[in-house]
């Protein structure tokens, strides 16, 4: 089922049970029942938690693999040496490695028959000559009912890729939303120098350097830039949990970099349903781990 | 190397409170604390056994020279991982062959300690957890897991019974040579692939994961916790290295309940 524009639409969701309390003694014969049975179905593997896969169950999804894309691009020697505007090759070498590598997730994704990928690590690493981008994920498949049919009910035409935790994903997708792709976007501006009067006027003063103030705010606005391009170009309306990074670069203080990513999402129900909440108490306390060192 | 300590008529155990009432309820008995470790020496040469995967060409399609250094080459420390894999082997068999000595059917709550207690060449590995018997349960291989209580519970509900605790890694080798030098940033635009720095990262993570999945030979595993490792100079390593539990399914998954949404008030 797609929306006729390629874009992945959704159907009905969930098929409601009542909520059952846990029979432990049950559970626990279950178990005993089960010591040295042979295991059945197909193996995965998940860097999801047992929550996060029950979750995902009751959407209608489950783990297939763990997978992983790396790429790393290069950046000329001089590109930091202090001048004036953007950095273009820094700029230049994260949006590749970026694009790269989630492209390689996705093929990856594709090869093991995925719907998508959830719970995507993104690990940037900026060094004077490369930029390195790592993703790492759990990639999911749609879960069958007992007449074999897909339990999801989004068809999606490539795997999507998202940054979000199970648990996000399943209040998202209860909300109507959808994630599309992981986007990205990074400006590296040079701050201009101040004037050699400029700097010894104001030695003993407590001033703005605006310079710098004013080099974060382009940086800023060109990765934004960017990022909303990359939101248009993959199809989505959003952009969910955000992260970004606004720092002088550690290697070239005079350089303000902003790189920002996340997810893109796009609202496949008709209209955008709010979940309704109940309000809990926790009576548990904090769990106290047993350590090795209580042994001494 | 089982050295059951139990003494008569009672048990110790690493559970918490909630996970031990939880493990009485699902008739899960704790029989005592049992552990495995592991101590041991890295070989000098751990570092330079290598097993080639990939004999970089030279940049500038010279076959040698006086002033030529050697192409690069991609490949995995077989002898860092082998002592690091044997060393979580033996110490999982000893916790498992404790446990199986005290008459249990399991291990639950296994935590792992990997460390250099002494320094860069020794390895120590330490595993314990809580062994317990299983109320009605029949002959079978002893399971361990990193799980307990009502964790484990839904493990059992979801149709999964535990197998083991898993551990797999790779370290990955790049020797750099004129190959990495012609792919330097000097030599090609920016934004150009670094082909050999990538390989070095994907080697690591994708051959732990493949060896994740030999282990798991048709099981499931989860909770995987990936860390990768790089330590870069003229030979860059990266080292993978995966935990996780392995499960295998027993009964199909039933469609579960819709979640609910709450709003906590514990804070």
């Amino acid at each position: 089922m797609t929306d006729g524009t390629g874009g992945p639409t959704t159907g009905g969701i969930f098929a409601d049970r009542a909520h059952r309390e846990a029979d432990l003694g049950q559970i626990g014969r279950l178990l005993a029942e089960s010591h040295g049975a042979r295991g059945t179905g197909q193996g995965c593997t998940s860097s999801l938690s047992l929550d996060e896969v029950l979750l995902l169950h009751a959407v209608g999804l489950e783990p297939a693999a763990v997978v992983t894309a790396t790429a790393c691009t290069t950046i000329p020697t001089g590109s930091w040496t202090w001048s004036q505007g953007q950095v273009q090759a820094a700029d230049y070498a994260f949006s590749r490695a970026f694009l790269m590598t989630r492209n390689q997730l996705r093929a990856e994704a594709a090869r093991i028959g995925a719907v998508g990928v959830v719970a995507v690590d993104i690990e940037l690493q900026l060094s004077p000559h490369r930029y390195l981008v790592v993703m790492l994920g759990t990639a999911v498949r749609a879960a069958s009912d007992e007449h074999g049919q897909s339990r999801f009910p989004v068809r999606y035409p490539t795997p999507f890729l998202c940054d979000l935790s199970a648990r996000d994903f399943v209040v998202l997708s209860r909300a109507g939303w959808y994630p599309i792709d992981l986007v990205g976007g990074a400006s590296f501006v040079h701050a201009p120098r101040r004037g050699m009067g400029a700097a010894i006027g104001q030695v003993r003063q407590n001033v703005e350097l605006t310079n710098f103030t004013e080099t974060l705010y382009a940086a800023r606005e060109l990765a934004m830039e960017r990022i909303q391009q990359d939101i248009r170009e993959v199809g989505g309306t959003g952009l969910l949990d955000m992260r970004f990074v606004d720092r002088p670069v550690p290697f070239a203080g005079h350089v303000v970099r902003f790189t920002a990513y996340g997810t893109a999402v796009k609202l496949l129900a008709d209209t955008h349903s709010h979940p309704e909440l109940e309000m809990v108490v926790p009576l548990d306390d904090r769990t106290v781990r047993f350590e090795a060192s209580s042994l001494d | 190397m089982a050295t059951g300590t139990e003494a008569a008529g009672a048990f110790d155990s690493g559970l918490t409170t909630p996970d031990f009432a939880a493990c009485l309820s699902m008739g899960l008995q704790p029989v005592g604390l049992v552990q495995g470790f592991f101590c041991g020496q890295l070989s000098s040469w751990s570092n330079y056994q290598a097993a080639v995967v990939t004999n970089y060409p030279c940049a500038f399609g010279w076959r040698g020279g006086q002033d030529h250094p050697p192409p690069g080459w991609l490949g995995t420390a077989t002898g860092l991982d082998d002592a690091w894999s044997t060393a979580f082997a033996t110490a999982h068999q000893r916790l498992a062959e404790e446990a199986t000595a005290r008459g249990a059917h399991g291990v639950v709550g296994v935590r792992v300690e990997m460390s250099h207690p002494t320094n860069d060449r020794s390895t120590e590995v330490h595993l314990f957890g809580t062994a317990v018997r299983l109320a009605g349960a029949g002959a079978g291989p002893l399971w361990t897991t990193r799980i307990a209580g009502h964790k484990l519970a839904k493990l059992v509900e979801a149709g999964y019974a535990p197998v083991s605790v898993l551990y797999a890694r790779c370290t990955a080798v790049m020797y750099e040579g004129c190959y990495m030098e012609h792919w330097g940033p000097n030599m090609v635009g920016a934004g150009s692939p670094l082909e050999p720095i990538q390989d070095v990262h994907n080697l690591a993570r994708s051959r732990a994961l493949q060896q994740a999945w030999h282990q798991a030979g048709g099981a499931s595993l989860y909770d995987v916790e990936l860390g990768a490792h790089e330590v870069e100079g003229s030979t860059t390593y990266v080292t993978c290295q995966i935990l996780g539990s392995l499960v295998r399914r027993v009964r199909p998954t039933l469609p579960l309940a819709a979640p609910v949404t709450t709003v906590g008030l514990g804070d």
